[in-house]
Order: C-alpha cells, then structure tokens, then sequence
C-alpha cells in the first residue's frame, strides 16, 4: 500500500497539532493569567512580552488564544462524541427497528436537521441559561442528524451483504451481527464523519460566542475575541488577527485531517476487501 | 427707454443677488441626517421612557417650558409663567397662534387635555401626582395647582415626557400630533424616520426636513458619516483620533447630565458593612477605568451627582486607588479570607460591561471574587432594578434638572431604590429640600446629600460621561443639552 501521495492528511495533522499544542501549552503553562487585565498596556502590538500582542484591557493575546483553542477544541471533541453516540445509536435503531418506528425517528431526525443551529442554540440558551455547558449542548444536538443519517443507510446497505446474511443464516443474535460485522465497515466512514465534524463544531462553537451565547467572558473563547476585536475594526484592525487566523489553522487543520483520513481509510478498506 | 434700462439693470442685479442666495442655499443642503441606534418605542411622548424616543419626540412637540444649554428654563409653548406666593400655583401665558400640525388651535383647554391624558396614562405620571388642579384661566393661559410645596415643580414642565399633545389625536404612536417645528413624514421601522417641516410652526427654524437612520453598528456610523451618508453621529473615545485636526470636521464633546456607577445591593450580606464598600471604592482605579472603558473621556464622580448640574459639589478623592487599604479595611470587616460577589451586567451596553469586567479585575486584586453574568436588558430591569438580586452591577442614570428628583432614589422607602440604600438622615434632608424655598439653603442642603452618599458609598460612583458628536465643521447650531432632547430647528450649515 502507498502511503504517498495523501498531502491533505499530513498538511491538516500538522496545523490540528499546531493549535491543539498552543491548548495544551496553555492549559500547562500559560505565559500570563489570560483573564488578568493591564489598562496601560493596551493594544500593544506584538512584541517580546506579548507574541500576539493584547487586547483592549491589556491582556495578554496569546495566553488568551492559548485558553481559547484548549476550550474550543475540548467542547468540540465533547459535544462531537456525544452528538456522534446518540446519532449513531439512533440511525441502528431506525435501521433494525420495525418501519413505523423507523419512520418515527427518522422524521424527528429530519425535523432537527431542519432547525438552524444557531435557533436551537438560542433555545438552550434560554432553557439552560447561556455558557459553556448550553453551547456544547446544542452543537451536540446540531451533530445528531448527520451521523445518524450516515449510520442508518450504511446499516442498511450492510444489511444486504452476503457475510451478513450468512451470519444471520447461521443463527447469529442481532448485537453480535450489528457490533462485529456491520460496524467495522461503517467505522471508517464514521472515523471520517467525526473528523470533519469537529471543524465544524468548531466553527459553530465560535459562532455561538461571537453571539454571547457562548463562553462567557472574562473567560476567553476564539468568537469572543473576534467579536470584541471588531468594535476596534477601525481604530485597531489588527487585534481580529490572533483569534482569526487560529480559527482560521485550526478549521482548515481539521477539515484537511477529515479528507486525508477519509481518503486513507477508504483506501485501506478496499484494499481490504 | 433709460429707465427700463435701470429697471432691468437693478433687476438684474436683484436677481444676481437671489440668484447667489438661492444658489448658497441650494448648495447648503437643506436636510440634516443623523445616525442613530435604536429605534424609537413608538412617538408617543406620554408613553414612553427612552432617551432616544424623547431625542425625536422634542422635535415634533413642544412642552411648556424647555431648557438651555446650562440647563437653565426658558420658554417654548408658554411664552412666560409666573409663580404665586406660596409657591402652590403656577401660571403659564401660551404663545399667541400656538397650532398643532393638524390645524387644530392648541389652547389652554388642550393644554389642559395634554395634562389630564399625561396623568392618566402617562409612564411618568407619578412624578405629576403633586398637581392637585388644572385650570384653564382664558384661551392662552392655564394654572396648575400643587398640593404641597414643590419647589422644582418649574422644572416637571421642561422634561420632553411633559410634553403637549393633541389628546384628541389617534394612536400618537405612530401619529404624532404636536406643535413642534417638525412633524413624521415617514418611518421604516429599523431603517429611518424622516420629519419634515410643520407648516403651522412660526418659530426658528432653518433645515425642512430631519432624518434618523439606525445604524446599530459604529463602524458603518463611521464610515456614513465619511461617504456624506449622515451628518451628526455620536461616537466613543477611540474614534475620536481619526477626526481630531481635520478642518473638515467639527467635534463636539461635553459632560451630559448623566452619570455611571457600580451600584451594590446595599441589603446584601457583605455590603451591607460600610467597611467592605469603602474596600470596593479603594480597589479600584477609576482614573485607569475611566481611560480603559471610555478613552479618558468623562469626568471622574464621588457621588450621585452629574458635573453639570450648577448643585454639583467635588466629593473625588475621599478613597483615592490603594490596594492595600482595601485589604486592611475587609480584614476588618472579617473578609480577609475573600469574598464572592455576584455581577449582573446589561448585555447591551458594551460599555458598562467592559467596565463591570475591569472593576472585577481589581477586585480580585484585592481578594473579592466576583462571578460576572451577563444578562439581558429586560432580565436587568426584571431580576435587578426592580427584583434587586443581586450584589453589583454597572448602569448609568440619566440626569434630571434638580437635586431631589436626582436623589430621591436613595430614600429608603423609594421603588427605585433598587440600592436598597437606608439613611434617615438622608432621607430628612430630601424632606428638607423639597419644601426649601430659600435657594442658598437648598444649594446646601444638596452638597449635604452629595457628601453623605460620597462617605456612605452605596455604590462605586464612576463618572459623569462626557458625550462626543462629530459633524461636518459646516454643520452649525447643533446642541447638547442636560436632558435628553435635540433641536433640530436651531441647526444649519454655514455658507463657509
């Protein structure tokens, strides 16, 4: 098997890593308390001191971006897992289940997907108050659609393979059949799913604070700080760049990782079969 | 043959010189457009209590008497007033012609309706519940009756919520009827609201038609006013720079009757101790907040009192910025293992959450920890300014034109104490001023009120804003004044 030629994988691994170690760092040794402000040193371009500069309350940017891709990263693996769990779980439900139930969930899956997120992040909002906590709920919600859909029509389709057919023929018990011979097949084009979703629930993440609905501050989140570095678009149109362009490396490093991953294990699999 | 000649000759000239007038004038625009970010609440004067609805509402009525600049009374509808003995009566004489802009004559009887509409309907009406009768004397003149002494009872007539309806007129909401140098021409709800000019109005007046377009975003404000979109925006401290020693613009930046505080609930367990809000006032720098939220522009307070107020005394400096006092003075009050407050901000003022985050950072400074929740403006007034649960947030207050309606507030038994603030001495100098006549007294008696709440610090009292307009330099007559009214009719663009 030839592993060149899969620049995306690499490419999107290095600029994943890139921001996920600012996090990491960040999380570990953080260069300044990112939430401590310093009024004289406001809007202090990059220097020694401040890599990144600081913000309109003089703190310190990097440290903030660092605090701010740790909780973007995290919410989004936590809130993609989840989303991922209950989707897939529903979408074998809805492709064992007899057709009145399947139908059932189906169409509540489709009601979902027809919800934007940003409305249901607004209702958990309003249910469970604005935060962290409401924000990572609704991307998790917002994930369930997809994946479900994804697991439901590869069950499916699996359903009509030989080997499971002939599993069946032997008598075997539907969760033996479900866990070791239909799963595995669908878990590279999950693997691959759940990649590219966590960019965007990323994005959605980060969207959701530069609404308010989000992290609350002082704690730091990338939509925040884009959304405060906005009022300064005039006077200081520099400060969008640390929260920008990490958002900016990290949803195309995902993105980037989704594709290569994807392409790889296709690969794999039918070299598989 | 000759004289025809001259004729034409000095007709000629006559019309070179209409022709420069009308040419200056047509060159000069005549509609004068200003940015504005909320939409009024309907322009109903009686039915609302917003800044920038009464900021519209002033330019199609009039109320009986208006103020200057300094905030000094001076007459509008009613051409002259005059006050008896006892203080109980006061009489206005209207302006002769007053009509509104539905033609119908606005005459002491309606004057009389406008009143009894605004006490019986009116957001404000309570502050009018002295007025025990109204008497229509002839066509232009009426006398208001005060069950008690009131001695800024002057001062109820100026307010723009005071001002002179057509009570007979439908759904003032969006049909204003009033006597005003402007009436609606049109309004797109979130886009513009265009006034044009009353014809039944006499007075000064120099541009037909006003407009107000929304803009809830600064940077488009900016930009407007640069593409020659709008010619009056309001802006913040860091713009400032971008204008300042350019010819081709005017700044115009004055304190306005206004002022900002961290009010605390003064019922709280922790701040109830006089000692732990002294702590608060000496955590925190307010020179640097001041500088850090507003750009350095506004004036430094000690007290619930708006610099431009001629009762104003100077109350800064009594816990000057240090730390280390803070500390000592909670140790004493039995914190020195920290405290944990909670802060409620309005969401949509950026300003006052920006400050409300700085101050939680001195704060930690000093061993308080505040927990910061950012709500909505109604949840504010709901959960804080009418529930007050809470223990510190940042909001500002508009002015009033006295001294007692300013404070009345801090009484102990006040609705809007929302401070739960409880002084009795404070609340028998109130009492004092209210029927004080003798004007050297009450000056005193006001510095009094002004010291007791700067010692007594209910509040982190912030600053009185100072508010920053920036126009094209040809652009003349345009006004702050110390309550929330604009004059439109007063502005111009000079021929320069």
């Amino acid at each position: 098997m030839r592993r060149r030629g899969n620049p995306s994988l690499f490419i999107g691994l290095i600029l994943t890593l890139l921001v996920a170690s600012l996090g990491i760092i960040g999380v570990l040794h953080s260069p300044y308390d990112p939430e401590a402000m310093n009024l004289m040193q406001r809007f202090n371009g990059p220097s020694l001191e401040h890599p990144f500069g600081t913000d309109h309350f003089g703190r310190d940017m990097l440290s903030r971006v660092m605090m701010a891709s740790g909780t973007a990263l995290s919410s989004a693996l936590v809130s993609v897992t989840l989303g991922a769990l209950a989707g897939i779980a529903l979408g074998t439900l809805a492709a064992l289940a007899p057709r009145w139930l399947s139908t059932l969930v189906m169409r509540l899956v489709d009601a979902l997907m027809a919800f934007p997120t940003i409305l249901l992040a607004l209702m958990a909002a309003a249910i469970f108050g604005r935060g962290l906590l409401p924000s990572v709920l609704a991307v998790c919600i917002s994930m369930v659609p997809s994946f479900s859909r994804l697991t439901q029509a590869m069950v499916m389709e699996g359903r009509e393979r030989l080997s499971i057919k002939a599993a069946r023929a032997y008598g075997a018990p539907a969760w033996r059949i479900v866990i070791f011979h239909m799963f595995p097949p669908v878990l590279t084009r999950l693997v691959t799913q759940f990649t590219s979703a966590i960019g965007g629930a990323v994005l959605l993440e980060s969207s959701l604070s530069f609404l308010g609905l989000g992290v609350q501050p002082p704690s730091a989140s990338l939509g925040m700080m884009l959304s405060e570095a906005r009022a300064y678009l005039l006077t200081y149109p520099w400060q969008v760049l640390p929260s920008g362009i990490t958002l900016l490396v990290l949803v195309l490093g995902l993105n980037l990782l989704g594709d290569g991953l994807g392409s790889l294990l296709t690969r794999r699999s039918a070299d598989g079969l | 043959m000759l004289g025809f000649f001259l004729i034409s000759c000095s007709g000629g000239e006559g019309s070179g010189d209409g022709g420069t007038t009308t040419g200056t004038a047509a060159a000069a625009p005549s509609i004068i457009r200003m940015a504005v970010t909320t939409d009024p609440d309907g322009l109903d004067p009686h039915a609302t209590a917003s800044a920038s609805t009464f900021q519209v509402t002033s330019n199609i009525y009039e109320t009986l008497v208006t103020v200057d600049e300094q905030g000094v009374i001076i007459p509008d509808l009613a051409e002259s007033w005059t006050v008896s003995e006892d203080g109980l009566v006061l009489t206005f004489t209207l302006r002769e012609g007053a009509t509104f802009s539905n033609g119908l004559a606005c005459d002491a009887q309606a004057v009389k309706a406008s009143f009894e509409r605004l006490l019986s309907q009116g957001v404000r009406s309570q502050d009018y519940s002295g007025i025990s009768g109204i008497d229509v004397i002839d066509e232009r003149t009426i006398s208001f009756t005060f069950s008690e002494l009131n001695v800024s009872a002057l001062t109820l007539f100026a307010y723009p919520w005071a001002a002179v309806v057509d009570a007979n007129a439908q759904d003032l909401r969006t049909n204003p009827v009033g006597t005003g140098p402007y009436m609606l021409s049109s309004w797109v709800p979130q886009q513009e609201l265009v006034l044009t000019a009353n014809p039944s109005y006499t007075g000064e007046r120099h541009v037909d038609t006003v407009e107000f377009i929304m803009m809830p975003d600064m940077t488009s404000q900016v930009t407007a006013l640069r593409g020659g979109q709008v010619d009056i925006i309001l802006v913040t401290g860091d713009l400032v720079g971008q204008f300042e020693g350019d010819d081709a613009w005017s700044i115009l930046a004055a304190p306005g009757n206004g002022l900002q505080l961290m009010a605390m609930n003064n019922a709280s367990p922790a701040l109830s101790d006089v000692r732990v809000r002294q702590a608060i006032n000496h955590a925190v720098d307010k020179d640097a907040l001041i500088e850090g939220v507003w750009w350095g522009y506004g004036e430094p307070i000690g007290s619930h009192f708006p610099v431009v107020l001629s009762e104003y005394v100077d109350t800064n400096g009594l816990y000057p910025y240090n730390p280390d006092r803070a500390r000592e003075l909670l140790a004493e009050a039995g914190y020195a293992d920290g405290i944990t407050l909670e802060m409620y901000l309005p969401r949509n003022y950026q300003e006052y959450v920006n400050a409300g985050l700085v101050i939680a950072d001195y704060l930690k400074a000093v061993g308080i920890n505040v927990s910061v929740q950012i709500v909505e403006w109604a949840t504010w007034l709901s959960d804080i300014y009418n529930g007050r649960g809470y223990d510190l947030t940042v909001v500002g207050h508009t002015g009033r034109l006295d001294a007692y309606s300013l404070l009345s507030r801090y009484r102990s038994s006040s609705a809007e104490n929302y401070l739960n603030y409880s002084d009795p001495a404070f609340d028998a100098l109130l009492d004092e001023y209210s029927v004080t006549v003798d004007e050297v007294r009450r000056t005193e008696i006001a510095h009094e009120m002004q010291q007791r709440l700067a010692e007594a610090v209910p509040g982190l009292y912030i600053q009185d804003p100072i508010q920053i307009y920036v126009t094209p330099s040809s652009l003349k007559g345009f006004k702050v004044f110390p309550i929330n009214i604009f004059a439109f009719n007063e502005v111009y663009f000079s021929q320069e």
